[in-house]
């Protein structure tokens, strides 16, 4: 298993929609746990394979407080999102250094194809739901800052890219 | 006699098709010199024209004199007349240096092909010649082993060719 290095924004890899998975094969499963690995390492409470530069449907989300408790989905697709919002400042490992309020659905149900191979439907609430959004966005090619007007979007990039050199 | 340069992915002469070899002369048989020529030094056990920039359907291969039985071949307008069973084997390419994927192929094969006096010739291959015939004979078609690859290895190995870019 290994911590892969992070696709630096504004890689164009950052903004491909990612291909669907067909079934659950060992090379996924070596994915997903490379990309645990390097969820913990940052630490983080979520990752996109399009983030390391894998260009498929697979995240992982872990925003437990014990961590370790990682659901590792692929194919993660958003079935119902609540009414009420929920506000979090969100970052990205591709844009270091700096942040931003992101409004999204405090409470999202999510179907995927689970670890086992089988499609699950899961409830996602609080920072898990932000989590997940925020990967689900990754997949198709979008990123957190995308959320932002085009000014404020050009001033975190400006920040994280001087923060950078 | 000379060793040629290799083109190499994602130079898009790799995905093109090359034509029918029409002429056999002086000609064909120099560029099949300079290809086997090619091959040895690179090293490696089979190449197609596209790989060296002649977009005709010629290929070499010699699959036993890395272990010591020299078998130079020389295939014109080959074609698969039946194949069966299935192997999957780590393949690598000369246009893709440094990359070796899983690729899952029929394990026997019939060939059909036309020697430098445009002879037809029919042989039947099985083992690792199968999986090198089938390669090179891709590479006519312009499909390269990563286009065979799960969709999943695909994406582990374009990720690998990128962090190395």
């Amino acid at each position: 298993m290994t911590v892969r290095p992070f696709v630096p924004y504004p890689d164009k890899r950052l903004r491909t929609p990612a291909e669907p998975v067909e079934t659950v094969t060992e090379t996924v499963r070596m994915i997903w746990d490379d990309m645990v690995e390097t969820m913990d390492a940052m630490p983080g409470v979520g990752l996109a394979a399009p983030q390391i530069g894998i260009m498929l449907r697979l995240a992982v989300v872990d925003a437990s407080d014990k961590r370790g408790q990682a659901v590792k989905m692929a194919n993660p697709e958003v079935l119902h999102a609540s009414i009420q919002f929920r506000k979090y400042e969100e970052a990205s490992p591709n844009l270091p250094g700096v942040s931003a309020l992101i409004e999204r659905p405090r409470a999202v149900t999510v179907r995927f194809l689970n670890e086992t191979g089988e499609i699950e439907e899961r409830d996602f609430v609080g920072l898990w739901a932000t989590s997940v959004q925020h990967q689900i966005d990754h997949l198709n090619g979008k990123v957190f800052v995308d959320h932002l007007s085009p000014l404020r979007r050009k001033m975190l990039v400006a920040k994280s890219q001087k923060l950078a050199r | 006699m000379a060793v040629l340069p290799l083109v190499l992915w994602p130079d898009p002469r790799l995905s093109a098709r090359a034509a029918e070899v029409t002429g056999f002369g002086p000609e064909i048989a120099a560029l099949a010199a300079d290809m086997l020529e090619t091959m040895y030094d690179a090293p490696g056990r089979g190449l197609a024209g596209p790989q060296v920039g002649a977009m005709v359907r010629i290929f070499v291969m010699d699959c036993g004199w890395k272990e010591g039985a020299p078998d130079p071949r020389v295939m014109l307008n080959p074609e698969i007349l039946s194949a069966e069973g299935a192997v999957m084997r780590e393949e690598g390419c000369l246009s893709v240096p440094g990359l070796s994927v899983p690729v899952t192929r029929p394990d026997r094969l019939v060939l059909r092909w036309q020697d430098l006096d445009g002879a037809p010739h029919e042989e039947a291959f099985e083992g690792f010649a199968a999986t090198c015939i089938q390669h090179e004979r891709d590479h006519l078609d312009g499909i390269l082993h990563l286009d065979r690859a799960d969709p999943a290895d695909r994406a582990v190995a374009l990720a690998q060719l990128e962090d190395r870019r």
